[in-house]
């Protein structure tokens, strides 16, 4: 694209003094950058004057004429940038003239040579040339100075243990004039074989190197290898990178880039590419601890410690009671990877059980207090001091061991309770030299045919019925006695029910003992009991004729009315009439008197 | 009647009987690990629970496999003993240890299963069924009965929660039921239940896994880590007994 640029200076600072020396120079910063990346195009003006007063000094007049175009470069005139200095009497006056360069495509632009006015004269401006980099092609360009980040592990030292905790820290440059943003809090490890306590906020750097300023960001966390042997380590982190010439396109800003990445930053969507640094594939040797020297009440601590008490609480126990030994111990360390530490002597002693509590002073939890919690109990009154504690851990600084022999605690252990002391068995009992292992119980408890919950026995199941029997039994008793007091027609059904139940009996009994006379008599009250739910009166009131017009109004069929008419008669007919007994055929006539009172206990 | 009650009576019988054979070859092979004979005290009490169970008989398995060196074993009993008698100090200290000796850990309970181990599996149980049958009748017979105290919603209210707790606690129970343990170190977590199956990884002693189904001598498992193969029931047991 071709630029012409038509330059517009008048400097009047004064001086036409003698002897006016001008250098004139061109640049591009940086001199390599992705396409569609801007760098700054710097044409440099400097004029020494030879009077040494600084009013005496003056400014020059310089003129463009045309800046010659460069194929595939797009460049923008941005402004000047003026200074005047007095340097050893002399004044010295630069101009530094800017434009925004940036390319699409990958390449090399060179501005060539040509030629300026400065103060009526001519004067070369020398070619400078921008290499532009495919977009995206690389991010850590190893032996570059220009590069624009890169990212490594920084170790205190070489030799690292399996299961050590070791602070380490991962740093990120990123070149000075980039604008980054960030897309992450924190690197992210990738690998097993490690982990990683949280990382810390991270702090920011300056750093020079090769000349080249680079912003530093620095993280700080913990390592633990949790093997040993050549393990792979690596962290990476994403970034955006945003375009400064962009700056002023919209108004997105980052606090946190703002104070530390090259002041207020302002972020143009369309200028921004996201870049993702590692720290590359570290394998590091991790070692196992030696062996040599190694004690065998060696717990697993690495680090350095000190110990910081020891106590027993209660100061007075019964044999069998326990008691809790409390051993503390500070410093950094591996804490989260030990176990406790070993008990000294103990002899008439039983260990129950170990606790532990750790308090970090960090957030890594590698710095802290420990203590752990023995709980104890004697087993003999001539006990006078708990078990001593023999802490022994391993120093990598030093790398060797390190034994810290914790003095006994003095205890006062008075003899158990008659029932409660131990039985000579117990003593005698192999399980007495199981550390900590609680022995034998004397007695099998409670036998039991199975382990299966009881809920699976169909036994269980079935016994189930009982109270779901009972509750309804007494549901519905309750409710038929509040219906009989509350339902008058219902209490005449049941009443009448049971009368005829009754009567039906005795006539039942009467045909067996072929007595006429008793059973028509059973069978007039069972036909006037058959029909008392019909009426609210007593039914052993009711008169052959109300029975008859009961029958009438209730619909019963002419079959029915006869046959009732007969039973009412019939025995009045045998005591008045002359009936002759012997033709009766009373079971006959008990079948019919049934079949009668059950269709009048239909009729409603 | 006379019959049921003359069956009862013999059945209690026989069941006593043999419970008394068993306090006999308890103490027998208490003798045994008195004596050192660890061997035949795990003999005696393995013929012991072939027919009647009780926590303290696995409890002292559990010590004498221990004593073996078995910690696997060891930490199947210990639990097979809190299944019986829940929360007992002195096994959760033993398992504790058999753990720390097997360097197995403990598997990691939800909340469900760690409430239902609060209580014995028959406890909730009886919970239930008392609070299920309490909360029936409280609701069947109060209208009848004309019962309207205040206190009949209150009791209402109480049976209800103890039966959801009591439901709660089964229902913790059913997930723990399906845990079985590793008995021996090494064990092939294998593909299919073969002898000569492939074995896509290893299990060592004392680690839990969860059973998913039984096919022969072989059990489909799935450990905490989500893998999935079968294992020998020689070298892996289910805590509940069947």
């Amino acid at each position: 694209m071709k630029l012409i640029l038509t330059c517009f200076f008048l400097f009047a600072l004064a001086s036409q003094l003698v002897g006016k020396e001008v250098t004139v120079s061109s640049a591009f910063n940086p001199q390599q950058v992705f396409a569609n990346e801007t760098a700054s195009l710097q044409i440099s003006v400097e004029t020494v004057h030879g009077n040494t007063g600084f009013f005496g000094s003056s400014g020059s007049d310089i003129e463009f004429e045309s800046m010659p175009a460069i194929q595939g470069l797009e460049v923008h005139y941005q402004g000047p940038m003026r200074r005047t200095s007095i340097t050893n009497g002399h004044a010295v006056s630069s101009v530094v003239f800017q434009f925004a360069a940036r390319a699409a495509e990958p390449g090399s632009y060179t501005l060539p040579a040509f030629t300026i006015k400065v103060d009526g004269r001519t004067e070369q401006v020398p070619e400078a040339t921008l290499e532009v980099m495919e977009q995206g092609t690389t991010t850590d360009t190893d032996g570059d100075e220009a590069r624009i980040g890169w990212m490594d592990i920084v170790f205190p030292r070489e030799h690292i243990y399996a299961y050590e905790s070791i602070p380490f820290q991962v740093r990120l440059y990123l070149r000075e004039d980039q604008n980054g943003r960030r897309m992450q809090d924190f690197p992210a490890k990738e690998g097993d074989g490690f982990t990683v306590s949280p990382f810390s906020s991270p702090v920011m750097r300056m750093a020079n190197i090769d000349g080249v300023n680079y912003y530093v960001m620095i993280w700080q966390a913990v390592l633990t290898p949790l093997k040993a042997g050549e393990n792979k380590l690596e962290f990476t982190y994403d970034m955006l990178l945003v375009d400064r010439n962009a700056r002023r396109s919209t108004g997105i800003s980052d606090p946190f880039f703002n104070s530390l990445f090259g002041g207020s930053m302002m972020v143009h969507q369309g200028n921004t590419r996201q870049l993702s640094f590692t720290t590359g594939e570290d394998t590091l040797d991790i070692l196992e601890l030696p062996t040599e020297g190694k004690p065998g009440t060696f717990s697993g601590a690495i680090g350095a410690f000190a110990s910081s008490g020891i106590s027993v609480d209660p100061k007075t126990a019964q044999v069998g009671e326990p008691v809790e030994l409390e051993f503390t111990f500070a410093g950094e360390g591996n804490f989260q990877y030990m176990d406790a530490p070993a008990l000294a002597a103990t002899d008439g002693w039983r260990l129950r059980g170990t606790d532990k509590d750790f308090e970090p002073a960090d957030r890594y939890e590698y710095r802290g207090k420990m203590t752990y919690r023995y709980i104890l109990s004697a087993e003999s009154d001539e006990v006078t001091e708990t078990p001593g504690i023999t802490f022994s851990y391993f120093d990598p600084k030093t790398e060797s061991y390190v034994t810290d022999e914790i003095a006994p605690v003095p205890i006062a252990i008075t003899p158990a309770p008659p029932g409660m002391r131990r039985t000579a068995a117990d003593e005698h009992s192999p399980q007495a030299d199981q550390r900590g292992l609680i022995g034998l119980r004397d007695t099998p408890g409670r036998w039991v045919g199975s382990m299966q919950p009881i809920f699976t026995s169909p036994l269980f199941l079935g016994a189930q019925v009982i109270p779901l029997t009972a509750l309804l039994c007494l549901f519905f008793t309750r409710r038929h006695q509040n219906r009989l007091l509350t339902d008058k027609q219902y209490a005449r059904v049941r009443a009448s029910r049971r009368a005829l139940k009754v009567w039906l009996e005795k006539a039942n009994a009467a045909s067996g003992r072929q007595d006429a006379v008793a059973f028509y008599a059973a069978a007039q009250r069972a036909v006037q009991e058959s029909l008392g739910h019909l009426v609210e009166q007593e039914p052993a009131s009711l008169s052959a004729d109300e029975i008859e017009r009961l029958l009438g109004q209730h619909g019963a069929d002419a079959e029915s009315l006869a046959l009732t008419r007969d039973f009412l008669n019939a025995g009045d007919a045998l005591k008045f009439g002359g009936l002759f007994q012997g033709g009766l055929d009373l079971k006959r006539e008990q079948q019919q008197l049934e079949s009668l009172c059950n269709a009048n206990l239909k009729l409603s | 009647m006379k019959r049921i009650v003359f069956f009862c009576s013999a059945l209690l019988i026989a069941m006593h009987t043999g419970w008394a054979d068993a306090d006999a070859d308890f103490t027998a092979a208490n003798e045994a690990v008195a004596a050192g004979d660890f061997s035949r005290a795990v003999e005696l009490y393995e013929t012991i629970l072939q027919d009647a169970q009780s926590a303290n008989t696995y409890y002292n398995l559990g010590n004498a496999y221990y004593a073996r060196g078995e910690y696997g074993q060891a930490i199947l009993q210990y639990a097979r003993s809190l299944v019986l008698d829940p929360g007992n100090p002195d096994t959760l200290a033993n398992l504790r240890l058999a753990r720390e000796a097997a360097q197995a850990e403990a598997p990691e309970r939800v909340w469900s299963e760690r409430f239902a181990q609060s209580l014995g599996v028959n406890t909730w149980t009886w919970l239930a069924v008392v609070a299920f049958w309490g909360a029936f009748g409280l609701v069947l017979l109060p209208p009848v009965y004309g019962w309207r105290s205040p206190l009949r919603p209150l009791l209402l209210v109480a049976c209800i929660i103890t039966l959801l707790a009591g439901g709660l606690g089964l229902f913790g129970y059913h997930q723990l039921s399906r845990e079985g343990i590793v008995t021996a170190s090494d064990t092939p977590l294998q593909v299919a239940p073969t002898a000569n199956s492939p074995a896509a990884s290893f299990l060592q002693a004392g680690q839990a896994a969860d059973i998913l189904s039984v096919h022969g001598n072989f059990a489909r498992i799935a450990t905490p880590s989500g893998d999935e193969g079968w294992v020998s029931l020689d070298r892996f047991g289910p805590i509940w007994r069947r």
